[in-house]
């Protein structure tokens, strides 16, 4: 696999050779490789996690969660909102409160109602993952992989090279375009887009509620194509599956250049002044 | 050097013959991992015709016993050959260089070859073999081409060869494959082959994963105990969040 990987940065013009010397240490994959892509997936990914993270809670306590109704609650009350009855069983940060009255509308403390309410959520997940591990850990050859069952063999490659299945929506795209060096941008562009989503889309509406119906059957696009294009990379890349894994490649793509063209002025319904 | 070059494109050959996957459909194998009687001709068979070349070095003896309802003396007794401890793993003697120089290829372990391969495949495999001069054991694969093993199980089967019958096609006679069909000189009818195959390959399926049952009765139990309790937690949320709704 991981020379599959290290071949996406060879295709890159005129350093491409250098480059995969440089990533590999050597002229075949060998121990130095080994060692330094442990390092990276054991040390150097974590880390990345762990920094996410940290940046995940410190925006959080900056800027609050969103809610379904995607509005603002900062807002400061100005005596006209009355105390609810579940506001009167918490005393409020004082970042919160003025003169022991909670400020800012609509909030509830995280405990114990999010406490409470995802601990469905974890019993829900508890129960897939309970499935997976006693009644399918092999998940047909998704989860557990049958060459996992053999020997680890240097000589002797796998008879079929394909990715995990929560990679083959990119893999698609890459085989997708017949060009290997467009491929690869292809396929990191696919993943690279998701995360300038903020700035792709130039709506003020952040709530599906209120947005347009344009805005729904795109995003409807988007899910089509991204499950259509995990399914075509487990499948061979041949005949009629590479001209639909180019079109839903074009669909995906599709999303965030209508989306940009769109959302500035999109027909949106009124927000309301506070959460429903 | 002419040596090389024909083995390398013997290999080459036989790596596309891989790479397009079995060339006939797999037969559904009728393995029952609850059937001890099963399980135990099974190990018989392995024992008495797998291990001289294949080992299981992942199985310890015990635990095969333990899992099949098998007395450990009888076990000792009919399935042990060569002086094992009971503890041991199930290996044999042959050495993998010797494996490799013999056979073209090391026989490969068995003990997760029902995961790597999936039992239907053994079923079918070990079924397909059939008489081919050109190999130098003299029998070839119809699942898995070119493969480097003997027909082991032939004072079973017998000897089994491709059987064509002549039938009409577009109004013409013609051969027409119909599939593998033993002499009869084998120990077992086709019936009984067949059986014994799925016995063996249920052995297997049961060495790849041994605490499979296991693991489904605990799962129930696991399942039904977050079922209770996903809906004890939604009923307490329901609680918490009366005042909020």
């Amino acid at each position: 696999m991981h020379r599959y990987i290290i071949g996406i940065f060879g295709t890159i013009p005129f350093i491409g050779e250098d480059l995969t010397l440089w990533i590999r240490g050597d002229y075949v994959i060998s121990g130095a490789t080994l060692n330094r892509f442990f390092a990276l997936h054991v040390i150097a990914l974590p880390l990345v996690l762990v920094i996410l993270v940290f940046l995940h809670i410190m925006a959080l306590h900056e800027v609050g969660s969103n809610n379904p109704d995607g509005i603002d609650i900062k807002k400061d009350n100005d005596g006209s909102v009355e105390q609810t009855e579940a506001d009167k069983k918490f005393t409020f940060h004082q970042y919160f409160t003025r003169g022991g009255k909670k400020v800012i509308v609509d909030a509830i403390p995280f405990h114990p109602y999010y406490t409470v309410k995802d601990l469905v959520g974890v019993a829900g997940f508890l129960l897939i993952f309970a499935w997976v591990i006693f009644f399918l850990p092999e998940g047909g050859g998704y989860f557990l992989e049958p060459p996992n069952f053999e020997a680890a063999n240097p000589l002797k490659t796998p008879e079929h090279i394909a990715p995990v299945w929560y990679f083959t929506p990119f893999y698609a795209i890459l085989r997708a375009i017949p060009h290997p060096f467009m491929g690869a941008v292809a396929m990191f562009a696919a993943i690279v887009a998701l995360a300038l989503l903020p700035w792709l889309d130039r709506g003020r509406v952040r709530s599906v509620r209120y947005r347009s119906g344009l805005h729904k059957v795109n995003l409807i696009n988007f899910c089509i194509s991204f499950v259509a294009l995990g399914v075509l990379g487990v499948l061979p890349a041949e005949g009629v599956y590479t001209l639909l894994a180019q079109i839903f490649s074009f669909t995906y793509f599709g999303f965030f250049v209508l989306l940009f063209f769109y959302s500035k002025n999109e027909n949106t319904k009124p927000l309301p002044v506070r959460v429903t | 050097m002419m040596k090389t070059l024909l083995s390398a494109v013997a290999l080459l050959a036989s790596s596309l013959a891989m790479a397009a996957g079995p060339a006939v459909p797999l037969d559904k194998a009728p393995i029952d991992l609850t059937d001890k009687a099963s399980l135990q001709n099974g190990a018989r068979l392995f024992q008495n015709y797998c291990l001289g070349c294949h080992q299981m070095q992942y199985q310890r003896y015990s635990r095969t016993f333990a899992d099949l309802d098998i007395p450990e003396e009888l076990g000792m007794e009919h399935l042990m050959f060569t002086g094992e401890k009971v503890g041991d793993h199930i290996t044999n003697n042959m050495s993998a260089k010797d494996g490799e120089k013999w056979f073209g290829a090391t026989p490969p372990d068995l003990t997760n070859v029902a995961r790597v391969r999936g039992p239907d495949w053994l079923y079918t495999y070990l079924r397909a073999f059939y008489v081919d001069d050109s190999r130098p054991f003299g029998v070839n694969n119809e699942v898995f081409p070119m493969v480097g093993m003997p027909h082991v199980l032939q004072e079973l089967q017998g000897v089994p060869s491709k059987t064509y019958e002549t039938r009409l096609v577009d109004g013409q006679p013609k051969e027409v494959y119909v599939g593998i069909q033993t002499d009869g000189s084998g120990e077992l009818s086709t019936e009984e082959y067949d059986s014994a195959i799925a016995d063996l390959v249920n052995y297997m399926e049961y060495v790849g994963e041994p605490t499979k049952l296991e693991a489904h009765a605990l799962g129930y139990k696991v399942m039904i105990f977050l079922l209770i309790f996903f809906v004890l937690a939604y009923l307490l949320k329901k609680e918490y969040w009366k005042d909020v709704h």
